[in-house]
């Protein structure tokens, strides 16, 4: 009997192209490859692989919701209180026994595996965090997905990065890397997910780190959109400015958003030390006390449980009276704290935005009931609000407002955002110096360097440390004698800076000056050899201390006349600018 | 602070002292080798393939579990928008819908309906508009913003929907003719009802253009011409309406109402009278073949009357105005209440008025020799001046005295419509 030649084919297939495969492979091996490029194909496998997670992540929350809560986006009433109080034991018994380190804010750990861990983030963290904080939202919990996306993200780059051993330094910047790439899949916004890395946890613009984050979280965006649909996250009506005077609307919703957001942080930052002071034996039951809390205020406002995205575009769809909406908001900052508070493990975010829908919602219909020739929608107020509180609780100016844009779709509504944003932003900043990451993560015991801070610290330049030059700086084509004349007018001159005409500076000594034994015409540039750094005025400290290395001096050059002598710095002029600052913020 | 027991080894995460090297992977290294990396560059992306199948599978699974959801909640809802008392049941069940599948405008379109019949209008409005803001082409939608507008008495941004509506695109189910039809006749009655005459007319015109051989919609088209005052058109929609069910008389009695109003009281009086004969229930009907009779009756100007009735009738007219315009001079010049007392002054102190009324009263005067039935037989021109008389008498009692109209009085203005109507 003889064989199918079909049954045949895939093995001879096979045989055929095994070796094939293995030559290909091997060349590859051989292949030179440096680490940059490898992290730039890394940071995008990262993010395919995020995006990935991510997706699975919502599908497990949602998943879990309706087996839990049910379709009906009002729960049944047995349910909705058992169910939170249940899930809350399950979650404390994880979150002590079995995944410890998933408690508290993602944001912090990333940041923690940035600076402190050499990039290091248990993959068990990762599994634990994907888990449990899917079945903490999917019950009902006032919190988000957005965070523990954040750091599934960051988790897998770490995990990658470490299984391709790269350097110490990329490994440290691998966290962020994945950290955008979970965030952008959360959010379905790329921008607002690079930003957001680049503005809270890595704190600086540099293109070595932007070029793989932006990879990153762009394919982890378009996984996500294979798979879930390229639809924005919150669709509202069209908003056109209709007159200049609507703007003090949302100038007034700024001031009513940097007060709330005042609040929320408040009451998170001292509910939760609060709560960890309680005996050990109480945070078995912490999550759970929390989830009945917010279980029977869902009796009555179901709106609160969980991430609430769906009752967000209610809100934007004017769905509720300012009066329910304000109630809304004073419901959802106390059911949020009290899940965060507890160790539930799971993010801000959503919530944030969704008590600034709330805010916005409420301040936007009460303008419409009280103001009715104002013909602002709503909606535009209630995706307003959540800018407004992004920015004033999470302190991220520049993500506040592009996120707005990118969420919704809706590029016109820019200039209320900025107005509002940049009000609940200084007002929030102005009561509440410390933002609410940086509190998590000294509460948590990690002194985290606050981004916030550091972009207010001054930078000390060349200017603030230079002084000026005691003599004149002499021109290369200058006859030795005319050199020679400014030395003896100035005996206690050791370096004298010359300058050429093609903007090069150079140095000789007073004492080889004065020993040359050569016609007294001949131009001073033929016996200078001594070339040396430039610096400008405006540079920073830091670039002319990297440049002065044994050099008794530089000399600072205007930039629009490369022959000027501005002044001229010594390492001792660095170190007096140096002290002086320390001093100052030491006595601050 | 970094916590001794908190630092570990950055790849495999074992627990280090300070200072202490990791046993298993040794000292982090400054440089990069290569070391194996594209093997496990192909492993990754072969665990890629996988986890995408493992998604796929994942996400279609719970997109069908979703969808089934979805369905269930938006049947509910359906079946609550039958029961108009259950609007806001059907609300819940369209949201519940829509939360599971928020990019399905079907649902989102019907829970904008369910909210408008709930009465929640802003709501309805708020999803109606982000609806458009996606599909601003969608004739669905822009039929529902048209009926809110409505409902918010914006006629004009109403109207503007309804445009948006008949020139959009209708959703596979719906015959786009037979549902631009339909619009067209919605947007012309609100406009009707608001007296926009003129718009109304123009969009009934598109609307004849394509509406089907169906007599229901010939004849409903007649009647909103009618109602539009254009009675021409009414008349030859209502005709051809006639032509598709000859046995339905209730469009007799509408086609006489468009005679009527075209002034041609001999054809409406035909019509009339076989719609009436048909539907004697039809008491407004019967009131207008009566009047449309009157007129016929009193009419010297019908055709078959010999010239004897025909100068009887002018005869007749020219008295009646002239009693009239008798009661109208009079009304200014009402008689003293006592004896002794002055006459009183004229009511109207306008001497246009007075001078108006004179003139009248000058040219019957000049006329009542005339009207004799001897003079006026065969006498053409004569009997058109008498009848100027009598219309303009009429016109002029109507105009300046505050005299009762009598029967008689809208019969002669009938008359004079049609004759002036006819020249």
């Amino acid at each position: 009997m003889t064989t199918a030649p079909e049954a045949k084919f895939p093995i001879s297939i096979w045989r055929k192209y095994y070796g094939r495969v293995r030559g290909v492979i091997a060349t590859a091996g051989e292949l030179s490859i440096r680490e940059e490029q490898v992290f730039l194909l890394l940071a995008i496998i990262i993010g395919l692989f995020s995006g990935l997670l991510v997706v699975l992540f919502r599908l497990l929350i949602e998943t879990l919701r309706i087996m839990l809560l049910g379709s009906a986006l009002r729960p049944s009433f047995p349910r909705v209180v058992i169910v939170p109080a249940l899930a809350g034991l399950v979650i404390a018994v994880l979150v002590i026994k079995v995944f410890p380190k998933i408690r508290g804010s993602g944001v912090n750990q990333t940041k923690g595996a940035l600076y402190i861990y050499d990039g290091y983030i248990a993959s068990s963290t990762v599994i634990g965090k994907f888990f449990v904080s899917a079945l903490a939202i999917g019950s009902g919990q006032s919190l988000g997905p957005e965070d523990p996306s954040l750091q599934i993200g960051a988790g897998v780059a770490s995990f990658l990065g470490r299984k391709l051993k790269l350097t110490r330094e990329r490994l440290r910047l691998i966290a962020p890397v994945g950290a955008a790439a979970g965030l952008a899949a959360a959010f379905n916004a790329p921008i607002t997910a690079v930003l957001f890395v680049i503005e809270e946890v890595i704190g600086r613009w540099s293109a070595g780190i932007l070029g793989a984050i932006v990879l990153s979280a762009i394919s982890s965006v378009v996984v996500e959109r294979w798979f879930l649909g390229d639809t924005p996250l919150f669709r509202i009506p069209s908003y056109h400015l209709v007159h200049p005077a609507e703007l003090l609307a949302y100038a007034a919703m700024g001031v009513i958003g940097g007060f709330a957001s005042l609040v929320f942080v408040k009451v998170v930052s001292y509910l939760r030390p609060k709560l960890r002071t309680l005996p050990h034996w109480t945070q078995y039951f912490q999550p759970a006390a929390a989830g009945l809390i917010i279980g029977l205020i869902g009796v009555r406002y179901p709106q609160v449980m969980g991430a609430g995205y769906e009752y967000m575009d209610q809100a934007m769809h004017g769905r509720f009276t300012w009066q329910f909406l304000a109630i809304l908001a004073g419901l959802k900052i106390l059911s949020t704290a009290l899940s965060f508070a507890s160790g539930t493990p799971g993010g801000l975010f959503a919530p944030v935005l969704f008590i600034g829908a709330m805010i916005g919602g409420s301040v936007g219909m009460s303008a419409q009931t009280f103001f009715p020739h104002l013909t602002i929608p709503a909606g535009a107020y209630a995706l307003v609000g959540m800018g407004t509180l992004f920015a004033g609780i999470l302190r991220a100016p520049m993500t506040s407002v592009f996120m707005i844009m990118e969420v919704s779709g809706n590029y016109s509504i820019i200039l209320p955002v900025i107005i509002s944003n940049t009000i609940a932003y200084l007002i929030s900043r102005s009561f509440q110096p410390v933002p609410i990451f940086d509190i998590l993560s000294r509460q948590d015991g990690l002194d985290l360097p606050s981004l916030e801070e550091e972009r207010e610290v001054g930078i000390l330049r060349v200017e603030d440390a230079m002084r000026p030059a005691p003599i004149r700086a002499l021109r290369s084509e200058e006859p030795l004698y005319s050199a020679r004349a400014v030395v003896r007018n100035a005996p206690d001159t050791e370096l004298l800076l010359v300058s050429f005409p093609d903007g090069r500076w150079g140095a000789i000594t007073a004492e080889t000056l004065m020993g040359l034994t050569v016609d007294e015409t001949t131009p001073l540039g033929d016996y200078v050899t001594i070339h040396l750094p430039l610096l400008y005025p405006d540079q920073a400290l830091d670039a002319a201390l990297r440049q002065i290395k044994d050099w008794p001096l530089l000399p600072v050059i205007h930039r629009a006349d490369l022959r000027r002598l501005v002044g001229i710095i010594s390492l001792k002029d660095i170190i007096a600018a140096y002290h002086d600052t320390g001093t100052v913020l030491h006595e601050e | 602070m970094r916590a001794e027991e908190d630092i570990s080894c950055p790849r495999c995460g074992k627990p280090l002292k300070t200072g202490e090297t990791c046993p298993i992977c040794g000292p982090l290294s400054d440089e990069w080798t290569l070391r194996g990396a594209p093997y496990i560059l192909v492993i990754l992306i072969a665990i890629l393939l996988a986890g995408f199948s493992v998604t796929r599978f994942a996400v279609s699974a719970y997109q069908s579990k979703q969808r089934s959801l979805a369905a269930m909640w938006y049947q509910r809802g359906m079946k609550q928008m039958q029961d108009k008392q259950s609007a806001a049941k059907a609300v819940d069940d369209f949201e519940n819908a829509l939360a599971l599948q928020l990019e399905n405008n079907e649902y989102r379109l019907h829970l904008s309906e369910a909210l408008i019949q709930a009465g929640r209008l802003t709501e309805a409005r708020a999803h109606l508009l982000s609806l458009w803001d996606q599909r601003p082409g969608d004739s669905l939608v822009n039929l529902e913003l048209a009926r809110l507008s409505v409902q918010r008495g914006e006629i004009d941004v109403a109207v503007r929907y309804y445009e948006g509506a008949i020139y959009g695109v209708w959703p596979s189910g719906e015959v786009p003719s037979k549902a631009r039809l339909s619009t067209r006749i919605e947007v012309a009655t609100l406009l009707l009802e608001n007296h926009r005459n003129q718009q109304a007319q123009s969009q009934l015109i598109a609307a004849v253009a394509e509406a089907p051989q169906e007599f229901d919609i010939w004849q409903q088209l007649g009647q909103m011409f009618l109602e539009a005052g254009d009675p021409q058109r009414s008349y030859t929609t209502l005709l051809h309406a006639r032509r598709l069910n000859p046995r339905d008389r209730h469009v007799d009695i509408a086609l006489g109402e468009a005679a009527f109003q075209m002034n041609k009281f001999e054809l409406a009086s035909r019509w009339l009278y076989d719609g009436v004969y048909a539907v004697p229930e039809d008491k407004q009907a019967a009131q207008l073949l009566k009047q449309v009779n009157d007129v016929e009756a009193i009419d010297p100007f019908r055709a078959g009357l010999n010239t004897r009735d025909r100068a009887l009738r002018v005869i007749n007219l020219y008295k009646t105005a002239f009693a009239r315009l008798d009661q109208c001079f009079a009304s200014f010049n009402p008689p003293a209440t006592a004896p002794n007392q002055p006459q009183a002054p004229p009511s109207i102190a306008n001497p246009f008025v007075l001078q108006a009324v004179s003139g009248m009263r000058d040219w019957s005067n000049q006329l009542k020799p005339k009207m004799t039935e001897r003079r006026l037989r065969g006498q053409t021109d004569a009997q058109e001046n008498a009848m100027r008389f009598v219309f303009q008498a009429e016109q002029t009692a109507q105009q300046y005295c505050a005299l009762p109209s009598r029967p008689i009085d809208q019969t002669i203005q009938l008359l004079a419509r049609e004759r002036w109507s006819n020249e």
